[in-house]
C-alpha cells in the first residue's frame, strides 16, 4: 500500500511518499511524479522502458531512479505511471516501467533533487520520504 | 552532515548593506559568509535555509574571500539561489550545485526605436504574434529539429552557429556575455540523454518563471549610461528570460549524481549532497566543466533563436520598414567562469560560481527581470562589484510565496483580467500556471535593486514597465 501528497514549497514542489514496502515506495514516487507532470488519466500504457541503476544508498537509488524516469518522460513525451517489473536491493534496481504518450506536461519539472530526501521508518510497518523537484 | 540552523546573533553588520557570519561560527567553515541585504530583508532570511546553505558553501575546498549571498537570496539546492563563490583555480573544486539545474538561465534585452505611443495600438495583436512565434510550455518543440551534428555545433559554437544559419545578425554576439559562446565546451562530455532531451527544444521558452515580455522604459535614473546603452524614456524594449532547457537540466542531473559517487575518492566531505564537488583538475571536474560550457552555449543559442522569432513577430505586425531589433545585452545568471580578482592583496584566478547571480563588470549592462506585473530593471556593473562581490550582483526578485498559496489567493482568469485592466496584455498556455506566477508571489524587486544600488555592486540605469507578457 502506498500514498503520496504534494506539500507546500516556496519555490519548487515537495512530494511526500508513504508506503509499507520499498517496492511500493518506489511505485508511489513514480505515480506522484507523474501526477505532478500531468493531472489527467494515465491508464493506457503504450510505452515500456527498462531501467537499471546502482547507487550508494537506498535514498540515492530512489532519487537516481526517478531522475531516469523523468528523463525518459521528456525524451518520449510520455507519462510513466507504472512499474511493471522490479528487482530491488538496497543499492540497485532493475525495473520495467510503463507509460502513456501525452501532448504536453503541465509542469516544467527540471530535476529530481537529493534535497530533503531520506527514506525513514516512521513506524515498524511504514516507510516515508520527501522528494523535492526543481521547477 | 552538519546542518545547524543559523541564529540571529551569528550575523554581524559590516556596513549598511553588508552582513557577515564569521568563519568562527562553525568549525568546518573555511571563510566567512557574507550577504548583501537591508535590515528589513534580514528577517525573511531566517524563514528558510538560505543562511545555513550559505554557511555550507564556505566549506568548499579552495573557496576564497567569502561565500556571498545577493539581496534576492533564498533557499536552493546546495548553494542558496543568489549565491556566489570564488574558488581557487585550478586547485579548488567545481560544484554543479553552485551553478544549478538550469545552466546559463539568463536574460537578454532587445531594443526598438519605437515608442509606447506608437506600439500601444498594436499590443494585443503583437502579444498574439509573439505567442504564436515562440513555442512555450512543456513538451512543445521548437522549429528546428536538430540532427546530431547540428546539435554538436550548437554546443560548440552557441549563438554564433545560429547566426551562421541565418537566425540573426553578425553583430548580435558582440552584445552577449562571452560573445554568446564559451570556448571550453565539449559536446562529447554531454550525455546522449541530454542530447535527446533537448534536440527539439532550441528556440523554446519553457514554463515556470520564464517569459518574454514587451516593456516600456518607464524611468531613466542615469542619463549618461542610458544614452550609452541607447535607452530613452517611453522606448519599447523586449526582455527574454529563459535558459538551456532540458540540456542544462540533464547535464546537472548527470554530473551531480556522478560527483556524489566520486567525492569519497578525493577525500571530500561536505555537509549537503547537493553541494557535490570534485577537484576542478580531476577527470570528473574537467568533464563537467566542458559539459557545463556546452550547455551554456545551448542557452545562448536558445535566446538567439527566440530573438529571431521575436524579430519575425515584429515584422509580421509592423512590416519590414522598421529598424531590426538590436540586442542591448545578454547575461547569464547560472554559470561558473574563470576570472581574475584580488584576494588578500594578491591577484588570483578563481572559478567564480554564480547561482542566481549576475556578472556585473564595469559598465556592463545588468538585466534584472521582474515578475509579470512588476518592473524589470537595467543596471550597470561597476568597479565596486569587482572589489566586493567577485564582479556579481542580484538576478531578480525570487519567490516569496508557494505556487499552491498563489493559486489559492487568485485564479488565473482573475489575474489575467487584473493584468489586462492595468494595461498588460498577457498570453499564457495555462491559466493555473499563470496564477502560480502572480506578481505578489515574488519578493519586491524594487527593494532588491535599491539594495544593490546602495551597496555599490550595480547602479540603477532604467526601470522597465511590462505591457505585454508571454508565458508558457
Amino acid at each position: 500500500m502506498y500514498s503520496y501528497a504534494l506539500l507546500d514549497h516556496t519555490a519548487d514542489v515537495r512530494l511526500q511518499v508513504t508506503a509499507t514496502t520499498l517496492e511500493e515506495l518506489f511505485q508511489g514516487a513514480v505515480l506522484g511524479m507523474a501526477t505532478l507532470l500531468h493531472s489527467e488519466n494515465k491508464e493506457n500504457i503504450t510505452i515500456s522502458c527498462d531501467i537499471s541503476i546502482e547507487s550508494s544508498s537506498i535514498t540515492s537509488l530512489l532519487i537516481d531512479f526517478l531522475s531516469e524516469v523523468l528523463t525518459l518522460s521528456h525524451i518520449h513525451g510520455a507519462l510513466f505511471t507504472k512499474i511493471t517489473q522490479m528487482t530491488l536491493t538496497e543499492n540497485s534496481i532493475a525495473a520495467t516501467i510503463g507509460a502513456t504518450k501525452v501532448e504536453y506536461f503541465e509542469k516544467d519539472v527540471k530535476a529530481v533533487t537529493y534535497h530533503e530526501a531520506d527514506i525513514v521508518k516512521i513506524d515498524p510497518n511504514t516507510l516515508q520520504t520527501i522528494i523535492v523537484f526543481d521547477i | 552532515m552538519k546542518q545547524d540552523s543559523v541564529p540571529k546573533e551569528a550575523l554581524q553588520q559590516l556596513a549598511p548593506y553588508l552582513w557577515e557570519i564569521p568563519a568562527s561560527f562553525r568549525s568546518d567553515m573555511r571563510v566567512p559568509a557574507r550577504l548583501f541585504a537591508t535590515k528589513e530583508m534580514i528577517d525573511s532570511l531566517f524563514n528558510d535555509r538560505t543562511l545555513e546553505q550559505l554557511v555550507n558553501v564556505t566549506t568548499l575546498p579552495g573557496i576564497q574571500g567569502a561565500a556571498l549571498a545577493m539581496p534576492d537570496a533564498h533557499e536552493g539546492y546546495g548553494f542558496p539561489i543568489g549565491g556566489v563563490a570564488g574558488i581557487a583555480w585550478p586547485d579548488g573544486v567545481i560544484s554543479p550545485g553552485g551553478i544549478g539545474y538550469d545552466i546559463n538561465c539568463g536574460v537578454r534585452l532587445l531594443k526598438t526605436e519605437q515608442t509606447y505611443k506608437e506600439v500601444e495600438p498594436h499590443l494585443e495583436k503583437l502579444a498574439r504574434a509573439l505567442y504564436a512565434w515562440i513555442p512555450s510550455g512543456v513538451g512543445r518543440g521548437g522549429k528546428l529539429n536538430l540532427n546530431p551534428q547540428d546539435l554538436d555545433n550548437v554546443l560548440k559554437k552557441g549563438a554564433a552557429w545560429l547566426i551562421q544559419q541565418g537566425f540573426g545578425m553578425a553583430e548580435d554576439t558582440e552584445h552577449c556575455e562571452s560573445n554568446g559562446c564559451l570556448e571550453d565546451a565539449d559536446p562529447d562530455m554531454v550525455s546522449q540523454h541530454a542530447k535527446e532531451r533537448s534536440a527539439q527544444q532550441l528556440g523554446t521558452m519553457g514554463a515556470g518563471n520564464h517569459f518574454v515580455e514587451v516593456d516600456v522604459v518607464q524611468k531613466i535614473f542615469d542619463d549618461d549610461m542610458a544614452e550609452r546603452y541607447g535607452l530613452f524614456e517611453g522606448q519599447i524594449v523586449v526582455l527574454i528570460h529563459t535558459g538551456s532547457r532540458g540540456m542544462g537540466h540533464q547535464v546537472a542531473t548527470d554530473y551531480i549524481r556522478l560527483m556524489e559517487k566520486a567525492m569519497p575518492r578525493y577525500g571530500i566531505q561536505l555537509p549537503d549532497r547537493e553541494l557535490a564537488s570534485v577537484p576542478f583538475s580531476s577527470v570528473e571536474g574537467q568533464n563537467y566543466f566542458h559539459a557545463m560550457n556546452a550547455a551554456a552555449n545551448f542557452a545562448w543559442a536558445n535566446r538567439q533563436m527566440i530573438t529571431w522569432e521575436i524579430r519575425q513577430a515584429w515584422k509580421e505586425e509592423f512590416g519590414k520598414t522598421h529598424k531590426e531589433l538590436q540586442i542591448l545585452y545578454d547575461v547569464a545568471h547560472n554559470i561558473a567562469k574563470i576570472e581574475e580578482y584580488e584576494v588578500d592583496g594578491q591577484k588570483k584566478k578563481l572559478l567564480v560560481h554564480r547561482k542566481g547571480a549576475t556578472r556585473a563588470f564595469h559598465d556592463q549592462p545588468v538585466l534584472i527581470p521582474g515578475s509579470m506585473g512588476t518592473a524589470s530593471y537595467v543596471l550597470a556593473g561597476n568597479e565596486e562589484s569587482l572589489k566586493k562581490s567577485f564582479g556579481s550582483t542580484c538576478h531578480g526578485a525570487g519567490r516569496a510565496m508557494s505556487r499552491t498559496a498563489a493559486k489559492k489567493k487568485i485564479g488565473g482568469r482573475e489575474l489575467l483580467d487584473d493584468l489586462t485592466k492595468s494595461g498588460i496584455h498577457v498570453r499564457a498556455g495555462s491559466m493555473l500556471g499563470l496564477a502560480e506566477e502572480a506578481p505578489f508571489a515574488y519578493k519586491d524587486v524594487e527593494l532588491v535593486v535599491d539594495c544593490v544600488h546602495e551597496a555599490g555592486i550595480a547602479t540603477k540605469v532604467a526601470r522597465l514597465k511590462p505591457c505585454a507578457v508571454i508565458k508558457g
